[in-house]
């Protein structure tokens, strides 16, 4: 069961219009090492993961990867947010338009839906968690990228945040690792 | 250590920053930073809820640093005398907001005011300035 709280994990507050950006960050949103995908492929993990440590801390990150989801959203949302039809089109989100209006959409940054190939379930702990650390380290590098392609510091403030969760989710990921192989040499 | 295996060293416990760097940073913790390009010196909400609403979500993100700290190490005793200090300032900090702004939750004890629901009431997240 899950809670919801009115409050976003870390405040966004973009004031300049940016559709280019709106279309790269949406990898983060719905792309193969996006947030959405993280947070499914840690909630489908959990049942299969032997130790209690680990169901918490896939639970945990899973359930942290939700409220980046929504930080993601917000800043579609805002980037977006009053632009007409033609500076879409300009901004090569014509299609965006014509689909979803003003709406965001699980998507990635070339505008194809989100789709669950990117998701590893093996039901094997050191395989999941090794598919869980290599996907902190796509993301990692996915909005290192997102950060060299804005100065705005509205979009980097937030971006260099989720950047770092990743570093402290692949830190806890490898700790969990290490706990696996102790269970395994008993 | 064995070979075909991967390693990562535990995370040594050396306490907390303090709240607002650890939201800035997004670590709660001195020893696990790595910095690329940016990092703000400091928030700037626009307003006096995005203000009070800041408090609330510095004290939460610490609570969630530690929490997938303590998951895997639940017998940390310093870690679990930190957890307790940043719990306390959280709820210290829900209640200041949730007296002046609404409800943080829907079971919350402000979520009724006057007869009437406030949990609907925006703005909502992605509209806070």
């Amino acid at each position: 069961m899950w809670k919801y709280v009115k409050s976003l994990q870390y405040p966004v507050n973009i004031r300049k219009k940016d559709l280019q950006m709106a279309k790269f960050l949406s990898t983060q949103y719905g792309g193969s090492d996006g947030e959405l995908g993280a947070a499914v492929r840690y909630l489908n993990q959990r049942y299969t993961m032997p130790l209690e440590e680990g169901k918490a801390l896939l639970t945990d990150i899973a359930t942290e990867e939700l409220g980046h989801i929504e930080i993601i959203q917000t800043m579609i949302y805002q980037l977006l947010k009053g632009a007409s039809p033609d500076e879409l089109k300009s901004a090569g989100l014509g299609s965006h338009f014509a689909q979803h209006n003003h709406s965001i959409y699980p998507q990635d940054a070339n505008g194809v839906p989100f789709s669950t190939t990117g998701i590893g379930s093996h039901g094997d702990p050191i395989a999941d968690i090794h598919e869980d650390m290599a996907a902190e380290q796509k993301a990692r590098a996915t909005y290192e990228h997102l950060m060299e392609l804005t100065d705005d510091p509205d979009i980097l403030g937030p971006l260099s945040f989720l950047r770092q969760r990743e570093i402290i989710h692949y830190q806890r990921f490898g700790e969990l690792l290490n706990k696996l192989y102790e269970m395994e040499s008993k | 250590m064995e070979l075909g295996k991967a390693y990562i060293k535990k995370q040594d416990y050396e306490g907390l920053s303090s709240s607002t760097e650890s939201l800035l940073k997004g670590s709660s913790f001195p020893n696990i930073y790595g910095y690329f390009k940016y990092l703000p010196s400091n928030f700037s909400p626009a307003t006096e809820q995005g203000k009070n609403l800041l408090e609330y979500q510095k004290n939460f993100f610490q609570i969630v640093d530690l929490t997938l700290y303590l998951d895997l190490f639940p017998n940390d005793a310093v870690a679990i005398k930190d957890f307790k200090i940043v719990y306390d300032r959280l709820k210290e900090s829900q209640i200041n907001y949730e007296r002046n702004f609404g409800p943080l939750e829907f079971d919350s004890a402000f979520a009724i005011k006057n007869g009437e629901w406030q949990y609907n009431k925006c703005p909502w997240p992605w509209e806070v300035k």
